[in-house]
C-alpha cells in the first residue's frame, strides 16, 4: 500500500533526523536503549512471531552476547567490533546447543526448557566469579575510537555515534527479518506455527528450519546484548534476568507478533511506558503489571492491529 | 555421618518442596494452568505469617493457620475473578497473564511490607537435638513433620473422597467427566485454592528458616516448575518424589560441591529430564502436551 | 501391466498389544487409482500413517519405487514424492489461499540463507517459479479468484480443494487421499470425482481411503479391502461388489449399528 511505503520513509528519516532535533542526553540514551530493545524483540519475532515458539527465557543470549564482548575487551583488549561479532557467535553457538536440547519439546515444556537455561547461566555469572566478578559484575568496559585524521575522531563514547550505529545495525536486521521472511525459509517458518505435520507432509524439515531460527533469533539476541554491555559499560549477572526476558516478550506481543513492524513498536511503546509510568512513583511496576496482564489478554494481536481496526472503523462510520 | 546429615536436611527442606510441587502439579494437570504466580502465593503464605505472628502477636500455629486460609481465599478470587475468564484462551496468553500477576503480586507486596528482608523469630526453642551424631533444630523437624500430615491429607484426599476422585477423572478426561456430571468449575475452584494453599504452607514452614522478601517467590516458583516437570506433569507421587530428591541433591551439592551452586542443582536435574524423558520420572499421559 | 511403484509387504503396526494393521500386503501400480475401503477401524488411516513416515514401530516393509521407506521421516517420504492429504481439515488457516500453495512447494525450493539475504538470481528465479506453480495450481482446482482469502475463511467444501492444491503442491508421484468426499454434498463429491480424475490424467497414482461407495466404485482401478486391520478382498470394482467376505464385514458393521 502506498501509505505504508510512505509511513516507512518518513518513520526512516526521523530515526536519522532525531538527534539533531533532541540533543538532550535523555532522549538519546531513551533511543539507544529503544534500539538495543528492538533488536531483542526482532529477534523473539522471529521465534515467536513466524515460527510460533514462545521463549521465556531469550535474556540467555542477550546476557551471553553481554558477557561475551565484555570479557574479551577486559581480558583481551578485543574492540567492541570484534567482541559484537564473537558474541553473535557464542551466542548463536548457545541457541544450537539450545535448539537441540529443546527440540522435541512443544508448548509449555518449551517454554520452561528456555527459561532454565536461562537461570543456569545466571547462576553461573553469579558463582563463576573468577570469570564474571560475580555479583558484583564487570565494569569499565570500553567502546572504541575511530580517527579519520583530518576529518576528526568518531568516539562511541558519545551517543550520537553509538545512536548511529544501533540505528545502523538495526536497519540491517530488520532488512534481513524482510528478507527472510519473504522467502522459503519465511514460508517454512510460518508453516511451523500453522501446522507443522502438514508442513512435515509436504516435505519441509521443520527441526531444520526450527533450529535455524533459533540460531538466528539467538544471534540477533546476543548481538543486542553486546551493544548493551558497551553501551551501559557495566553488566552484573541481572543481564541473565527473566525480567528482561519477559519485557521481550511483551514487546513483540504488544506490538503485533508475526508483522515486520510490530517489534520496533512495541519496543519504542514498552521501553518508554515505564518511563512514563514513573509518575507512580513506587507502584510504578505494580502498575506495569496490570498493562501486561491487560495487553496479553485484550490486545493479543497488537496494538497495530487494533488501531488499524479502530480507524477502519471510523472510515466506514465516516462514509456512511 | 555427615553425609547423612545432609541427606535429612536435604529431605527436610524436600518435604517442603514437594508441597509447593503438588499444588503446582495439580494445577498445571486438572485445569492446564501454567501458574506463575504459583511462588508468590508461597510468599504470600510468608508474609501472612509474618504480619500475623510477628506483627500481630497471634499465636503461632494458629498464625499459620491463618496465613494458609487467606492466601487459599487469595487464590479463590483470582480463580474467579481471572482464571475462570480466559478458559478458553490459549496457554501462551493464560501464561503470559499468570506471570503479569505474579509480577504484580510481587510489587503489591512490595508496597505493603516493604522490600526490606524480614525474618521470623522461631517460636520454638532454638535448642538442638541429637539423635547420635545427628542434629536437629526444632522448626525443622515441624517443617517435616507438617509437611508429611500434608502430603498425607492430599494423598487422602485424592483418593478416598469424592471430589478427589472427581478431580482425578478431570485430569485424565475433561470432556468425559464433564459429561458425567462433574461440575467442571467447582473442580477448578477446588484444585486452585488447594494448590495454592499448599504452596502458601510451605511458605509459612520455611519463613521462619530463611528470611522474607518480596522476592522469595521467584526461585520457589522456577523450583517447583522443575519439580513439576522432572516429577511429571499431573503426577502426585512425581512431585512429592521430586520435590524430596531436590532437596537431598541441593544439600548434597551445597555440602560437597559449593553453596552458590545450591539453586542451579533444580535446573540441571530439569534440563536432563527434558532432554531424556519429558514425561517426566512418573509421567502419566494427561490432556496436556 | 504398468510396473509397480508401491509394494506393502506383511505391514504390521501394534499399538499396545492391539494390530491395528495385521501383515497386510498389496501392490500400486503407476498411475492407478487404487481405493482402500473398510469398516471404521479396520486400520485404513493407520495404514496411511505407516507410509508417510508418522509412525514409529512398524514391521514389515514398505518400497516406494524400489526404495525402502520404513524409518524415514516424513519429510523425506514427502521429498520421495509420496505426499497424503488429512481426514480432518488440515490447511494453514491464518494464511492466504495463495500462500498455502506456495508454502508447499517448499521442497521445490533450493535457496540458501546466501541466496535470501542478497536477493541473487537464484532467489528472483525461485520465487518466481514457486509463484508460476502456485497460480497453476489454483487454477487447476479452482480457487485463483479466493487466492488472498484466508485459509480458514473458506467454506468448508472449498477448504477441502485447498487441501488438495497443498498435496499438488508438493509434487506427488504418488498421492494419499483420506477421505477426500468426507462432509462434501453431491455436486462438492462430483466436483472432488472430477478433479482426482484430472490428477490421475498428470500421471500421478492415486491411494485413496474412501467410505463414499458411489465415488469408490466409480473412480477405483482396483480396491482393497481391509475388516480388523487384515487385509480380507482386493480386485477390481465389479469383484469386491459380489465378494462375500466384503459384504460380510459392512453387513455385520450395519447390524452392530442397529443393534444400538
Amino acid at each position: 500500500m502506498k501509505t505504508d511505503r510512505i509511513i516507512t520513509i518518513l518513520c526512516l528519516v526521523g530515526a536519522i533526523v532525531y538527534p539533531l532535533v533532541l540533543r538532550d542526553p535523555y532522549y538519546m540514551h531513551m533511543a539507544i536503549l529503544v534500539g538495543i530493545y528492538v533488536l531483542l524483540a526482532i529477534s523473539i519475532n522471529l521465534l515467536l512471531g513466524y515460527t510460533g515458539q514462545l521463549s521465556l527465557g531469550h535474556a540467555a543470549f542477550f546476557g551471553v552476547g553481554a558477557y561475551v564482548s565484555s570479557l574479551l575487551y577486559l581480558n583481551m583488549k578485543i574492540e567492541m567490533w570484534g567482541g559484537m561479532i564473537l558474541a553473535l557467535f557464542a551466542s548463536g553457538l548457545l541457541g544450537y546447543i539450545a535448539a537441540k536440547l529443546a527440540f522435541k519439546l512443544r508448548g509449555a515444556y518449551f517454554v520452561i526448557m528456555t527459561i532454565g537455561i536461562a537461570e543456569v547461566l545466571k547462576l553461573v555469572g553469579l558463582n563463576w566469579v573468577d570469570l564474571t566478578k560475580g555479583p558484583m559484575g564487570l565494569t569499565d568496559i570500553g567502546v572504541p575510537r575511530i580517527d579519520l585524521g583530518g576529518l576528526g575522531v568518531i568516539d562511541f563514547a558519545n551517543k550520537v555515534p553509538y545512536y548511529y550505529l544501533i540505528l545502523l545495525i538495526v536497519l540491517l536486521c530488520f532488512f534481513f527479518q524482510y528478507r527472510l521472511v519473504h522467502s522459503s525459509f519465511g514460508r517454512a517458518f510460518i508453516s511451523i506455527r500453522e501446522n507443522e505435520d502438514l508442513a512435515e507432509s509436504v516435505g519441509i524439515n521443520c527441526y531444520k528450519y526450527l533450529v535455524i531460527v533459533v540460531i538466528i533469533s539467538a544471534s540477533m539476541a546476543g548481538l543486542a546484548g553486546a551493544l548493551y554491555a558497551h553501551y551501559v559499560s557495566f553488566i552484573d549477572p541481572g543481564v541473565f534476568g527473566f525480567f528482561i526476558s519477559v519485557n521481550a516478550v511483551v514487546m513483540v506481543i504488544g506490538g503485533g507478533q508475526g508483522t515486520l513492524v510490530g517489534p520496533i513498536l512495541g519496543a519504542i511503546l514498552f521501553t518508554l511506558i515505564p518511563e512514563w509510568l514513573r509518575f507512580f512513583g513506587n507502584a510504578r511496576m505494580a502498575v506495569y503489571a496490570l498493562l501486561v496482564i491487560f495487553i496479553v489478554i485484550f490486545m493479543p494481536k497488537g496494538i497495530l492491529h487494533y488501531t488499524k481496526w479502530l480507524l477502519r472503523l471510523s472510515r466506514r462510520e465516516a462514509n456512511e | 555421618m555427615v553425609f547423612i546429615q545432609y541427606v535429612i536436611n536435604g529431605l527436610i527442606i524436600g518435604g517442603a518442596y514437594a508441597l509447593i510441587g503438588i499444588g503446582l502439579t495439580l494445577i498445571f494437570g486438572i485445569m492446564n494452568v501454567v501458574n506463575f504466580a504459583h511462588g508468590e502465593m508461597y510468599m504470600l503464605g510468608a508474609y501472612f505469617l509474618f504480619t500475623f505472628f510477628t506483627k500481630m502477636e497471634i499465636n503461632f500455629f494458629l498464625s499459620m493457620l491463618l496465613a494458609i486460609l487467606s492466601v487459599m481465599g487469595i487464590g479463590y478470587l483470582f480463580e474467579k475473578g481471572i482464571l475462570k475468564p480466559l478458559r478458553r484462551k490459549s496457554i501462551d496468553t493464560v501464561m503470559l497473564s499468570m506471570i503479569g500477576l505474579s509480577l504484580f503480586i510481587q510489587n503489591i507486596a512490595m508496597l505493603i511490607w516493604t522490600p526490606i528482608p524480614e525474618s521470623i523469630k522461631n517460636p520454638l526453642p532454638m535448642k538442638t537435638f541429637t539423635l547420635g551424631e545427628l542434629y536437629f533444630l526444632p522448626q525443622r523437624i515441624l517443617v517435616i513433620c507438617v509437611a508429611l500430615l500434608l502430603v498425607l491429607f492430599t494423598h487422602l484426599l485424592l483418593r478416598r473422597t469424592k471430589m478427589g476422585k472427581a478431580m482425578r477423572a478431570t485430569f485424565q478426561d475433561l470432556e468425559a467427566a464433564s459429561l458425567m456430571g462433574i461440575r467442571i468449575d467447582r473442580i477448578y475452584s477446588f484444585t486452585f485454592v488447594l494448590g495454592v494453599g499448599l504452596a502458601a504452607a510451605a511458605g509459612t514452614l520455611l519463613a521462619p528458616i530463611f528470611t522474607v522478601h518480596p522476592y522469595i517467590g521467584n526461585l520457589a516458583n522456577l523450583k517447583a516448575f522443575a519439580i513439576v516437570i522432572i516429577g511429571g506433569l499431573g503426577s502426585f507421587s512425581g512431585a512429592v518424589t521430586a520435590g524430596l530428591l531436590l532437596g537431598v541433591f541441593e544439600s548434597l551439592g551445597a555440602g560437597y560441591v559449593s553453596s552458590g551452586y545450591q539453586d542451579a542443582v533444580g535446573f540441571i536435574l530439569l534440563i536432563i529430564i527434558l532432554i531424556f524423558r519429558p514425561k517426566g520420572l512418573f509421567g502419566k499421559i494427561g490432556q496436556t502436551r | 501391466m504398468n510396473e509397480a511403484i508401491l509394494c506393502i509387504d506383511h505391514l504390521t503396526v501394534r499399538f499396545g498389544g492391539l494390530a491395528a494393521v495385521n501383515d497386510v500386503s498389496f501392490t500400486i501400480s503407476r498411475n492407478e487409482i487404487v481405493s482402500l475401503i473398510g469398516p471404521n477401524g479396520a486400520g485404513k488411516t493407520t495404514t496411511f500413517n505407516a507410509v508417510t513416515g508418522f509412525l514409529k514401530r512398524i514391521s514389515g516393509s514398505i518400497r516406494f519405487e524400489g526404495e525402502e521407506l520404513v524409518s524415514l521421516k516424513p519429510h523425506q517420504i514427502a521429498r520421495k514424492g509420496i505426499v497424503r492429504t488429512y481426514q480432518i481439515t488440515s490447511l494453514f488457516p491464518s494464511i492466504s489461499v495463495l500462500e498455502n500453495i506456495r508454502t508447499a512447494h517448499h521442497a521445490k525450493e533450493h535457496e540458501t540463507l546466501f541466496d535470501v539475504l542478497f536477493n541473487t538470481r537464484r532467489k528472483r528465479q525461485t520465487e518466481a517459479m514457486t509463484l508460476k506453480k502456485a497460480h497453476e495450481i489454483l487454477d487447476f482446482i479452482g480457487l485463483r479468484e479466493k487466492e488472498k482469502l484466508l485459509g480458514s475463511n473458506l467454506p468448508y467444501g472449498e477448504q477441502r480443494l485447498l487441501e488438495m492444491g497443498i498435496a499438488l503442491a508438493a509434487e506427488p508421484r504418488l498421492l494419499l487421499l483420506d477421505e477426500p468426499s468426507a462432509g462434501l454434498n453431491d455436486t462438492e463429491t462430483q466436483r472432488m470425482k472430477e478433479l482426482i480424475r484430472k490428477i490421475r490424467e498428470q500421471g500421478v497414482t492415486i491411494l485413496l481411503v474412501e467410505h463414499d461407495m458411489k465415488l469408490v466404485m466409480g473412480i477405483s482401478d482396483r480396491i482393497v479391502v481391509l475388516n480388523f486391520g487384515k487385509k480380507i478382498a482386493e480386485g477390481a470394482p465389479e469383484e469386491i461388489r459380489k465378494d462375500p467376505e466384503v459384504i460380510k464385514a459392512y453387513l455385520g458393521e450395519r447390524r452392530r449399528d442397529a443393534k444400538r
